[in-house]
């Protein structure tokens, strides 16, 4: 039984394909149980890597993709037997780049879509001037571009024009900004922001972990075709909180030797917790440890090993744990599983 | 450079396109068998529609050659020659320019032109080997051994008239990639030389435009020279002698016409782009 | 019901609006294209009058160039529709039609509409050479409409065969293009370029089951009067009859293309 105020409900969803031809072919299971529910009003944010099943989930929930088995639900229809009254409730945005009729402009694309749509003519010609503005295009001047010769950014912004052109109640958004410029990433997270604001669902894919922080009401990190962790940004912080970033930042001296640096701390710290990057005649230095274990002493044996190699500590400061490290923690917990 | 260097570059160009082409024909069977079809595809096509709605010996007559199905067999390998060397040298092109690889193959050479020159060089050979080893079988049955020496004499001759069909391939391809369009701008080419050609019909049938034209085209002349070879007359020689140096004046024409084009060509894109 | 008809109607209308836009956006590309036409269904023309002595060219030049036009009609689907379904997967466009709850079918088959300009203009061209070259109009026709419903049954077939490979393709994966191997023998012993009475027997029965063969056969008789293989309501019959086995077939081709989609996504059934 669905609740009102559930907009989206998944329930063990699960998805092959097959890979391969003749004797070579086999089965790859893409979702293995995916679960998740989505309140009205709500972002949340589907965070996992590449062919974590993110756009398998995503293409299931829009009606595209059936599944093998499990449920899932878009304001209590049911996305397969009732796949007509849902696709009538949703916008969705599959590509940031694709999806577009190339030889025909902005405005001609959104009235080809707007008509195919069924939108009576008359309320269409007004309304795709409404979201050409919203997603401002009109102010640089896109609107009549031909698709082909757009950028990315504008591509983009399309795409949004496009899930605004039906007034969706629910929207859903495969990787939005990937590869966008900054001010097209904005201004699309703004606009998400002010329609989830109006009480709008949005539904949003991404392995950015700056966008998942900053946009989303409520996380789920989907790895290898299951939800491993869901709740708010902070929450999923300190639940994971089990671990401390601590950067330090070090001087180069001519005696500096980063190889010996880099195999030192690959003794000290576990593979993969480690990020050396070089700026200038500084080093930046950042390793995550344990929670359990003390600080002081990891700060200790970094400065000894930092002298030892040829390079003086500058800078050692214990951090508050990212998204993206709680995304890797929870991500090699799962993959260790 | 010296030009030591050039000479290397320009045979590991050779070499790799080489091993490129071979390289397609064993990945992809079906292409292979496919271009050792189409010559027997056009042969059979047309005697179909010439004999349902006319006779062989009237065609016989028209061409003046002996055997009219030796005679297309050759004219079909022949057509598809030219077909070859132009296809294979614009399409490359376009395929380096849509898989995204053509940057690095401009940068493989000092000078663009000298790729489209070692490419062109084995296209050519490459067109004239699947075409004349596709109808071999077929001229060997009919004809016997005779037949197929008359063919291994026509094949030297096409080497020679192909030669000046690389530089007009050599500009089609380059425009391709100037011009912003999805396909080939010069698709064309091919089947005007061949229409204006008369390989498969006496020229005297096209209209005055198209026959004057005809006099421009290599093909016309190898065409030419192909039924005479066929015909063995020794009284003709002469004639074939005059079509080598046709082929050689036209040679030095295209090619030399073609080199001033493609540089400039190549001027044009470095300063404003191709599109890639 | 009637709701449902006028959905369909008005998607295939601005489905054909956004292809007539795309090829005037395209138009020296397909000028080339109708030139490329031309100049090859004159090699053909050429090389079939190099057989016929000239004190015939009267009665065969009308036919020949109508057959190569109907050729051109059989062809053209072929690349506008056959080999672009790759695009239309490709660019993201199917799952939008899907999304959209429009027709794929009608999406792809009203490409058919502008590409008929191509051989159009391509006939245009061929016919003003052919007349130049031999001095017989090649528009010396004997009934109008006749030639006109037989072209139009030719590119609904045409259309329907092209959308056959094209969904084909999908399930099978590979370039629909690469799958078309009947055309060229439709046309040559399937009685489009040679009348059905003239083909050596057991390949009449190819001809008679092929589909073009008949309204290839309404054409020679609308253009010179002879009299078609089954009579002229026979082959009307028949042209409606292939017609309609072309379109079922069509629908059972898409059924299982459409589950691999639904079943597989885009990606499972694109070719890239």
């Amino acid at each position: 039984m669905i609740k009102a105020e559930e907009a989206i409900v998944a329930r063990d969803l699960r998805k092959r394909f097959p890979v391969g031809m003749g004797l070579r072919r086999k089965q790859v299971e893409a979702l293995k149980g995916v679960t998740f529910t989505v309140r009205r009003g709500e972002i949340y944010a589907l965070l996992g890597p590449n062919g974590a099943g993110k756009t398998t989930t995503v293409r299931i929930i829009s009606t595209l993709l059936l599944p093998d088995s499990g449920e899932a639900r878009v304001l209590g229809y049911d996305v397969v037997k009732d796949r007509w009254e849902v696709r009538k409730r949703i916008g969705v945005m599959l590509s940031v780049e694709r999806g577009f009729y190339w030889k025909l402009t902005a405005r001609e694309n959104l009235y080809y879509f707007g008509r195919i749509y069924g939108i009576p003519k008359r309320k269409l010609l007004g309304k795709i001037e409404e979201v050409l503005d919203l997603v401002g295009l009109k102010e640089i001047g896109a609107e009549d571009k031909p698709y082909e010769e757009m950028s990315l950014g504008m591509k983009a912004r399309l795409g949004l024009a496009r899930v605004l052109l039906k007034d969706p109640e629910v929207l859903i958004l495969d990787e939005p900004t990937l590869g966008l410029d900054p001010p097209s990433a904005r201004m699309i997270r703004s606009m998400l922001r002010s329609l989830a604001d109006e009480g709008r669902t949005v539904l949003v894919t991404t392995h950015n972990m700056y966008e998942a922080e900053i946009l989303s009401d409520k996380v789920g990190i989907i790895v290898s075709g299951r939800i491993v962790m869901e709740g708010t940004p902070s929450s999923l912080k300190r639940t994971v909180y089990k671990v401390v970033p601590i950067s330090f930042r070090l001087k180069i001296t001519p005696m500096a030797d980063l190889e010996g640096l880099r195999t030192s701390l690959g003794m000290l710290v576990e593979a993969g917790r480690t990020s050396i990057t070089v700026n200038g005649d500084e080093v930046r230095l950042r390793i995550v440890i344990p929670r359990v274990e003390r600080e002081e002493s990891y700060i200790e044996a970094v400065t000894r090993i930092s002298y030892e190699k040829g390079f003086k500590l500058l800078e050692a400061r214990v951090e508050e744990p990212s998204l993206e490290d709680v995304f890797i923690e929870v991500s090699s917990r799962a993959a260790a599983n | 450079m010296p030009l030591g260097e050039h000479a290397r570059i320009f045979a590991t160009i050779v070499k790799a396109e080489a091993s490129f082409r071979i390289m397609e024909l064993k990945r992809n069977p079906i292409f292979t068998i496919l271009s050792l079809v189409w010559p027997y595809l056009m042969l059979v096509s047309i005697y179909v529609l010439g004999t349902s709605y006319g006779s062989i010996e009237r065609f016989e007559a028209a061409m003046k050659v002996d055997d009219p199905i030796l005679f297309l067999a050759v004219a079909s390998a022949i057509a598809f020659t030219a077909v070859g060397v132009i296809d294979y040298t614009t399409n490359s092109i376009l395929w380096h320019r849509w898989l995204g690889t053509l940057p690095y193959v401009i940068m493989s050479t000092p000078s663009f032109t000298a790729y489209m020159i070692a490419s062109g060089i084995v296209v050519t050979g490459f067109a004239i080997a699947m075409n004349y080893i596709s109808i071999s079988p077929l001229i060997l049955v009919i004809g016997g051994f005779e037949s197929f020496y008359k063919l291994m004499i026509i094949v030297g001759i096409a080497l020679l008239g192909m030669v000046p069909l690389a530089g007009i391939a050599a500009v089609a391809g380059l425009l391709s990639i100037i011009v912003k369009e999805e396909g080939n701008v010069l698709g064309f080419l091919n089947p005007l030389l061949l229409l204006v050609s008369g390989v498969f019909y006496p020229i005297e049938i096209l209209p005055r435009i198209l026959a004057l034209m005809s006099k421009l085209v290599p093909v016309t002349y190898l065409v030419e020279t192909a039924k005479l070879v066929a015909a063995f007359q020794a009284t003709e020689v002469k004639i074939i002698y005059i079509a080598l140096y046709v082929f050689g004046l036209m040679a030095i024409v295209y090619n030399l016409g073609g080199g001033m084009v493609i540089a400039m060509l190549e001027r044009h894109a470095q300063k404003r782009g191709v599109s890639m | 019901m009637i709701n449902t008809l006028s959905r369909a109607l008005e998607q295939a209308a601005v489905m054909t609006w956004a292809h007539f836009k795309r090829a005037w956006r395209m138009k020296y590309n397909m000028v080339n294209w109708a030139i490329i036409d031309a100049l090859w269904l004159l090699i053909f023309i050429f090389a079939g009058l190099a057989f016929t002595p000239p004190e015939y060219y009267p009665r065969v030049v009308p036919i020949l160039f109508f057959s190569m036009v109907l050729w051109s009609l059989m062809s053209t689907p072929i690349w506008a529709i056959g080999n672009w379904v790759r695009f239309y997967i490709n660019i993201g466009l199917i799952d939008e039609h899907e999304l959209a709850g429009a027709s794929h079918v009608a999406f792809l088959a009203t490409r058919s509409i502008p590409s008929t300009i191509i051989s159009i203009i391509s006939a245009i061209a061929v016919g003003t050479i052919l007349y130049l070259a031999t001095g017989v109009n090649p528009l010396r026709v004997g009934n109008i409409p006749l030639l006109l419903f037989s072209m139009v049954m030719v590119l609904s077939m045409a259309t329907a065969y092209a959308l056959i490979i094209a969904f084909a393709g999908m399930k099978l994966k590979v370039p629909a293009p690469m799958l078309d191997i009947m055309n060229i023998a439709f046309f040559f012993i399937g009685g489009v370029a040679v009348d059905v009475d003239n083909i050596p027997w057991p390949l009449t029965i190819v001809a008679v089951l092929t589909p073009y063969s008949h309204p290839a056969e309404l054409m020679r008789y609308a253009v010179s009067g002879f009299p078609p293989y089954l009579g002229f309501a026979g082959e009307v019959l028949a042209s409606i009859i292939f017609l309609a086995l072309l379109a079922a077939i069509v629908a059972v081709v898409y059924r299982i293309a459409y589950t691999d989609y639904r079943s597989l996504g885009a990606r499972g059934v694109g070719l890239t």
